[in-house]
């Protein structure tokens, strides 16, 4: 280890004298960092994303239908069944959730979409006993009982943006859902995703009413415990007494599962692997491109040094640290502007976008190695140093 | 005998290498005086042709050469006539194909490419181009050469490396790049590279080819009085023929032959 602090640093020397191949190797690197960057933040907001609302359920446990892959396209079950977790000493209440799809029209005059009729997702609550924590569900949840009332929510696309003013400043918004003319009653926060451009909270009846569902079905069952309560024993049990037909998870295990299905069976995870993949080849080909290109024009003093006795194993090293000193100089600007993108892109698209520790091990590992490719490479053409040549 | 030149040469620090009367006295000095030290290169039979197009070219025949150590001896011949070839067989540059070679105690003759690294560390190199990094300054330059042994701290180094440029007549340049050297000073710092080390010998063909005929002998007059001083054997390949009163011997080839040694 001595020789690094005796020896001079010629991969340090030789990238900086060059001042404009530095430049464009680190701009290179800052490039493909932040797509992947961007890419990979991205892919797991697409998944949080779909999975905000499960966060907010109130409860401990939550029942399904096995056949339901993911709460957004869930099957349901008919209530009755939840009947015999009732009589479980453990159990405190049972809350009731329906998922469902609605065309929201915009009323007239409001901002871009005024007019226009959006797909929106529905949440139906049971107002006495609300199955979703969101902000402003227990204070608006007895208004909700009123017919064809809805509660908007602020996190929604930006688009919607006019809708949640106007309802601040304390005018009336009539909006249209299924033809059906609505009113916003109040507002609450739950988060836009990729595949939901907003949400709305409403009661079982109402839910009815704008869908047509059948009653006395429901698509998840939220089961509170009484405090003392052992979820994993509770869980066990229930699932005994409820049978085949029904499947009782933790609200973690619950998410998790939705989370993993998404991971599986949407393209989210192939559409952005592969822009990471193109971030990783396209910082690969410049880095490449600056280490071969200084390599071919210092080839007669490469076969110099060879020459007066320094071993291959020398050179190629120095032509890895500059690799290597590519990627720290490359990553470090690149997160940088990576967090001004998040910030963009949280505000324009409300996905949940942050830089995290263990995404960002990700990226500076995908740049080392990105680099340490490209220096292998441009290894290669060391070979062509013959010492014999020099004189 | 005990030890072997190089690693007496190792052992006498350099700058504290007393050279011996007897090879300061020139280029009439008598070859016998050197009797008790090794020759730095001996070449014996040494034979060695060239793969082109599938077929082999010869272009030395029979070389048989003695370089004791201080001497300064030339290299001449026209063009072609197979001395760079020679001189990158002695500076370990290129394989042995048959015959025998020996420098600096060490046998080349069928050596691993990892002991032809380790001989080369104890030569210095003086180029027709002066091949310095373009990236480092002229002592950075310098200091490449002491580098490749162990045994100095960087300022120990870099206070070396300023010696040695000091005693090329670059002093005031040691912070200065290649490109803003003349060709003289650029060939003068290769020098003050070659021999920061104190090597045993060197081997310089036609260093003064891109100079004009009056900085080349500026260099050489450097290089010639830093060698004397130092004791180093100096084999050098150049077609400058008024240098030819600096040197001890004048060795002359043709067509791959040695035709006249004196
Ligand atoms: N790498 C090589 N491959 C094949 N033939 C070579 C190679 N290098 C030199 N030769 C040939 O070997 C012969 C000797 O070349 P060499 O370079 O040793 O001559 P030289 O005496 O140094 O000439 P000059 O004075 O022009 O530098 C020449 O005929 C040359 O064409
Ligand atoms: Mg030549």
């Amino acid at each position: 280890m001595t020789f690094l602090f005796r020896d001079l640093p010629i991969a340090w020397l030789s990238l900086s004298h060059g001042r404009t191949k530095l430049i464009a190797a680190v701009i290179g690197v800052v490039f493909a960092d932040l797509l992947m960057w961007m890419q990979l933040g991205f892919m797991t907001a697409a998944i949080q994303g779909a999975t905000f609302i499960h966060n907010l359920l109130v409860g401990d446990l939550v029942v399904v239908n096995p056949q339901s892959e993911i709460l957004m396209q869930a099957k349901p079950f008919p209530r009755v069944y939840l009947a015999r977790a009732l009589s479980h000493p453990d159990v405190a209440t049972i809350s009731l959730l329906r998922v469902g799809g609605v065309a929201w029209k915009n009323p007239p005059g409001l901002g871009t979409a005024s007019g226009e009729k959006r797909n929106l997702t529905i949440y139906s609550i049971e107002p006495h006993s609300p199955a979703i924590a969101a902000p402003g569900v227990e204070e608006y949840a007895t208004q909700l009982t009123a017919a064809d009332t809805v509660l908007f929510d602020r996190l929604s696309r930006p688009e919607f943006a006019p809708v949640i003013a106007k309802y601040e400043s304390g005018e009336p918004v009539e909006a249209e859902i299924n033809g059906r003319q609505v009113r916003v009653v109040g507002s609450t926060a739950i988060g836009a995703s990729f595949q939901v451009d907003g949400n709305l909270i409403t009661s079982d009846l109402n839910f009815q009413r704008f869908t047509n569902r059948p009653p006395g079905s429901a698509d998840a069952g939220i089961i509170r415990l009484r405090p003392e309560a052992d979820p994993a024993q509770v869980k066990a049990e229930l699932q005994k007494s409820l049978g085949k037909d029904l499947l009782v998870l933790t609200k973690s295990e619950y998410i998790a599962r939705d989370r993993s299905y998404l991971s599986r069976r949407s393209p989210v995870n192939f559409i952005f692997g592969l822009g990471t993949a193109v971030g990783f080849l396209v910082g690969f080909a410049i880095v490449y491109q600056v280490l071969f290109t200084d390599v071919s024009n210092n080839l007669p003093q490469f076969a110099t040094l060879k020459a007066i006795g320094y071993s291959d194993g020398y050179l190629q090293q120095v032509v890895l640290q500059e690799a290597i000193i590519l990627s720290i100089f490359g990553f470090l600007p690149g997160t940088i502007l990576a967090s001004g993108l998040y910030t963009a892109a949280r505000a324009a698209t409300r996905l949940p976008m942050s830089l995290t520790w263990d995404r960002g091990l990700l990226v500076f590992g995908l740049t080392v190695v990105m680099c340490s490719l490209s220096g292998l490479l441009a290894i290669r053409k060391l070979r062509q140093a013959d010492p014999a040549d020099v004189f | 005998m005990g030890q072997s030149p190089v690693t007496n040469f190792m052992a006498a620090r350099p700058g504290s290498f007393d050279p011996p009367a007897s090879i300061r006295a020139g280029r009439n000095g008598d070859r016998r005086r050197f009797d008790a030290a090794d020759p730095a290169v001996t070449v014996r039979n040494l034979d060695f042709s060239y793969e082109e197009a599938g077929a082999m070219k010869q272009v030395l025949f029979d070389i048989d050469l003695d370089i004791w150590p201080g001497e300064i001896v030339l290299l001449t011949g026209p063009s072609g006539c197979g001395k760079t070839t020679l001189l990158s067989l002695i500076g370990g540059l290129r394989t042995v194909q048959s015959g025998e070679l020996t420098v600096l105690g060490h046998s080349l003759h069928g050596s691993p490419a990892g002991e032809l690294v380790e001989v080369r560390r104890h030569i210095g190199f003086i180029f027709q181009m002066h091949n310095l990094m373009e990236f480092l300054t002229a002592r950075q330059n310098v200091q490449m050469t002491l580098q490749l042994h162990p045994g100095l701290t960087r300022a120990e180094m870099e206070e070396r490396a300023n010696q040695a440029l000091d005693e090329v007549g670059l002093g005031h340049r040691r912070a200065a790049y290649p490109a803003n050297m003349s060709g003289g000073q650029k060939q003068r710092v290769s020098i003050a590279r070659a021999l920061v080390n104190h090597p045993r010998l060197v081997l310089a063909d036609e260093p003064t080819s891109a100079l004009d005929s009056k900085t080349g002998h500026e260099v050489i007059d450097i290089l010639v009085r830093l060698a004397r001083e130092q004791g180093c054997a100096i084999l050098m390949v150049t077609h400058d023929t008024r240098i030819s009163d600096m040197a001890d011997r004048i060795i002359a080839m043709e067509d791959g032959h040695i035709i006249s040694d004196e």
